[in-house]
């Protein structure tokens, strides 16, 4: 954590709304992104971005030395958000069933593409959820994520080639069908 | 995992909505109501008793001055006149003056009970 961050988040808990807003203001939308992606809801999403910032400030078991403010807050949100889910770590380690290929054709016609994308990531297990969103979409090294996740990197690495295969499957009429569109 | 991966660039067509500003207006409510908070904890015991505050519903607090008025009301009318002095053995209090006479020199004198009895 930049030493900045560390003097700003001393400074919010000490009542310094500036540092707090200036705080927020920084990781308030990624962490927001973050927990929408993982669970499918605005109101969890912002339910859960205000609970780690107040945790923040009230000096939640917070070490500035063993990472990054944003992989703290990262952290935090995953376990709220699969608290509130009631999903265990152990069933979602499961293997899970790969998903048939949807009938794009159909879906095509009344659905998006992005909602297409969306309903194939919801679909997967929380932890591989976890692994490609935070790969994928905030664009997070192996080392951050295993931080956040607790694990080591290549527990990482399994879940996000477990969650490509499925989404490969899933989407793969997508695929075949942007790279029909592409050739032709 | 490359950038050419198809997957990645079909997954990237998932945009993710922005938070509302409704969020951030909540979000500076709830650091001042936290920071308060943390203020009020910190603040030496006597100091918190003077801040304390009691909420009480509207209609609990009606009934309570209800309640105040009438008990002082029935008070009053219970007892219209003062209440009468206890009798003692050493005072007697004429209220009659039926043969009274004025002292001739207008000095007034103390008799004991026995005197007066006598």
């Amino acid at each position: 954590m930049l030493p900045a961050e560390m003097d700003l988040v001393g400074q919010a808990r000490r009542g310094d709304e500036q540092a707090f807003l200036t705080l927020y203001g920084r990781h308030r939308t990624a962490l927001f992104r973050f927990v929408y992606r993982l669970a499918g809801s605005v109101a969890l999403a912002e339910d859960v971005t205000q609970e780690c910032f107040l945790a923040l400030v009230k000096g939640a078991d917070f070490d500035g030395d063993r990472g990054s403010l944003q992989g703290y807050l990262f952290g935090m949100a995953r376990n709220l958000v699969f608290r509130r889910l009631r999903i265990a770590e152990r069933e979602s380690e499961e293997p899970a069933e790969i998903p048939a290929p949807l009938d794009i054709l159909g879906e095509l016609l009344s659905s998006e593409r992005a909602a297409l994308v969306a309903e194939a990531v919801a679909s997967l297990p929380a932890l591989q959820r976890e692994a490609v969103i935070l790969f994928e979409y905030e664009e997070l090294s192996l080392e951050q994520i295993a931080t956040i996740a607790g694990v080591d990197v290549g527990a990482v690495k399994a879940r996000l080639h477990r969650a490509r295969e499925s989404l490969r499957k899933r989407l793969s009429a997508l695929m075949i069908h942007d790279t029909e569109r592409k050739c032709s | 995992m490359t950038e050419n991966d198809p997957l990645q660039g079909l997954l990237r067509e998932w945009k993710s909505p922005e938070p509302a500003p409704e969020l951030d207006a909540r979000m500076t409510a709830a650091y001042r109501e936290a920071v308060h908070q943390d203020a009020v904890r910190r603040s030496p015991v006597l100091r918190r008793f003077w801040r304390a505050r009691v909420s009480v519903p509207a209609p609990v607090f009606a009934v309570g001055v209800v309640v105040v008025v009438a008990v002082f009301l029935w008070v009053r009318v219970a007892s219209p006149h003062p209440p009468a002095l206890p009798a003692t053995s050493d005072v007697v209090t004429h209220l009659d003056a039926t043969g009274f006479q004025a002292l001739p020199n207008g000095e007034a004198r103390v008799i004991s009970v026995k005197e007066l009895r006598k």
